[in-house]
């Protein structure tokens, strides 16, 4: 009986030992399924509302393996708002290379006219960024790369093509967030890599709606004056 | 010992260390730091590739080498209006900004560039020597703007000691970013600085002059308000560096002439490192040997082709943060990081 005792209390012991080796550090949350999210038309930048331009199946989507994805999709008429609204005649005398030289060559080393697609592929490794609905086939397409590849300007006819959107992919984990001064609790999305005792640049907001129940997410990024609404489909 | 106590102390031993595991799960307190104001803090613009945030924005080297809970709430493009308006918020998401003002250890303040810079510098510029000769009316434009300055930033100083007067507040000073190829100086204001007798050569030091304006805003308050902050004098550092060293002065400077390139974030990184062992709120080895592994990591990751050699010996001898950022930049300097 006591050797029985013995070996048990050991075993006990022992457990006791290796749980918290385990138990150490924090283990990443996610939905428990997959979860679709709209914009709603609260989304809005420097306050006009994005659905002018965006098509409903825009929005997030929540992964029960922690990959999130933004989709941010032209609807049908916006490729002709967007022609009647830019001056392209102007833009097309506009030399690109000060600003990519300024800007967009730091964000992103190696980017250049010179390879558009080489380029957009860059954009999509660093950031997790890319076009979507963009093909390199396209009659207009093709006008518009050639004519970054061998003037460094954008063509005065160009024509936005249908079915263009953005799509930003990266993961997630879900975080409770407590304010020790409020004491208010909050469900925080944090997408993208970051440091311990960080943040990533994108947290979101995850709530409930009062009226339907289903969940919400909201962001903001306050020097774009954006605003990203969203409710659960 | 009886067969009896060895059991019992072999049973102490193994509860002792259960113990010791379970509380070592526990999280230790961090102290934590709040970075506030306008892009130079956000460091949006900057960091290069942007995807390295977080291995070049100063916020972020100061958080990991410290081991501090770290946030960065700083808005590019704020003015010191903007940014009194955003710090007067409520909390209404995860981000929890005053809350994290309120619970902060310390308060990291890079504010005012914009209040200059949102309108024509180079007029700005222009209008300065015209005063200096006399040929100008009147009170200058940039004395209007100075004065909201000066009143934006007297409230921004209230607000921040009001939600926490415990926390050790520092405001970070403009560096100059002018040298004779800035694009802030344009071609019809570099014509007109030329009929009055002024050539590129002494753009920088008109900068300097102009931006030292500027952050006399920050110095008048501190006099007249002694002991309410401690400033982080990006303008003396940068200064300093360029009058040494011309080329690795314009390093310091992103390629749009306004914004700190990933150098000028790790110099205005080690200034505040400074001020925190001054002020006993970070400990010395601790943060460089963090700093160390940092930039040794970043090295093997982002450059295979640098002389990791020559940086690790470099890297080892170093006893400051800054002797790291030297020689980091210098062994990665016009080398292509993998990303």
């Amino acid at each position: 009986m006591k050797k029985i005792f013995t070996v048990v209390f050991l075993i006990i012991a022992f457990v006791l030992c290796v749980l918290p080796l385990s138990g150490c550090g924090d283990k990443k949350t996610y939905v428990e399924e997959d979860m679709s999210f709209a914009l709603t038309n609260k989304t809005t930048v420097m306050g006009i509302p994005l659905n002018l331009v965006l098509d409903a199946s825009s929005g997030i989507e929540l992964k029960e393996d922690g990959t999130f994805v933004l989709n941010l999709m032209l609807n049908d008429g916006a490729p002709q708002l967007l022609n009647n609204y830019f001056d392209l005649e102007a833009m097309s005398k506009a030399d690109l290379s000060g600003f990519i030289n300024a800007y967009v060559k730091p964000i992103f080393p190696g980017f250049t006219l010179d390879d558009v697609k080489g380029s957009l592929d860059l954009i999509k490794n660093s950031l997790g960024t890319e076009i979507v609905g963009l093909d390199f086939e396209d009659e207009n397409v093709k006008k518009l790369v050639e004519s970054l590849e061998t003037t460094g300007k954008i063509n005065s006819d160009l024509v936005i093509p249908e079915g263009l959107g953005i799509r930003y992919t990266s993961f997630y984990e879900i975080k409770t967030l407590k304010s020790e001064t409020t004491g208010k609790e909050y469900t925080a999305i944090f997408t993208d890599k970051y440091s311990e005792g960080g943040e990533p640049y994108f947290v979101l907001t995850m709530d409930t709606d009062s009226e339907s129940g289903k969940k919400t997410l909201n962001m903001r990024v306050e020097f774009l004056n954006l605003t990203l609404n969203l409710l659960q489909r | 010992m009886s067969k009896k106590a060895v059991a019992a102390l072999l049973c102490l031993i193994i509860v002792a260390g259960a113990v010791f595991l379970f509380a070592g799960c526990e999280e230790e307190e961090q102290k934590s730091i709040v970075f506030l104001g306008d892009s130079i803090a956000e460091a949006v613009l900057g960091p290069s590739p942007l995807s390295a945030r977080e291995d070049y924005g100063y916020y972020a080297i100061v958080g990991r080498r410290n081991g501090y809970l770290y946030y960065n709430r700083a808005v590019s493009g704020h003015k010191t209006s903007h940014m009194l308006e955003y710090i007067s918020r409520e909390d209404d998401s995860a981000y929890m900004t005053v809350s994290r003002i309120k619970e902060a250890d310390v308060i990291h303040v890079s504010i005012l560039g914009n209040d200059m810079l949102q309108t024509n510098v180079g007029e700005l510029l222009l209008e300065m020597v015209k005063e200096e000769q006399g040929l100008i009316d009147g009170a200058p434009v940039r004395e209007k703007i100075l004065v909201s300055s000066r009143e934006n930033f007297a409230a921004i100083v209230a607000k921040l000691k009001e939600y926490n007067p415990d926390a050790v507040l520092m405001f970070q000073t403009v560096y100059n970013p002018v040298y004779p190829e800035s694009t802030l100086v344009n071609a019809s204001t570099r014509e007109a600085l030329a009929l009055l007798g002024y050539t590129a050569d002494d753009y920088r030091i008109l900068g300097g002059r102009l931006i030292e304006k500027l952050n006399g805003v920050i110095r008048d308050y501190l006099a007249e308000n002694p002991d309410s902050f401690h400033i982080i004098d990006a303008y003396e550092a940068f200064g300093a560096i360029s009058d040494a060293d011309e080329e690795r002065g314009r390093r310091l400077i992103y390629p749009d002439w306004i914004h700190p390139s990933n150098e000028g974030h790790a110099v205005m990184a080690d200034l505040i490192q400074d001020k925190l062992e001054e002020l006993l709120l970070t400990d010395k080895k601790t943060a460089l040997d963090h700093y160390r592994q940092m930039r040794m990591s970043q090295i093997k990751r982002e450059f295979p082709d640098a002389d990791f050699l020559k940086a690790k010996g470099e890297f080892n001898s170093a006893t400051s943060c800054s002797q790291i950022t030297e020689a980091y930049f210098a062994i990665t300097a016009g080398l292509t990081p993998t990303y």
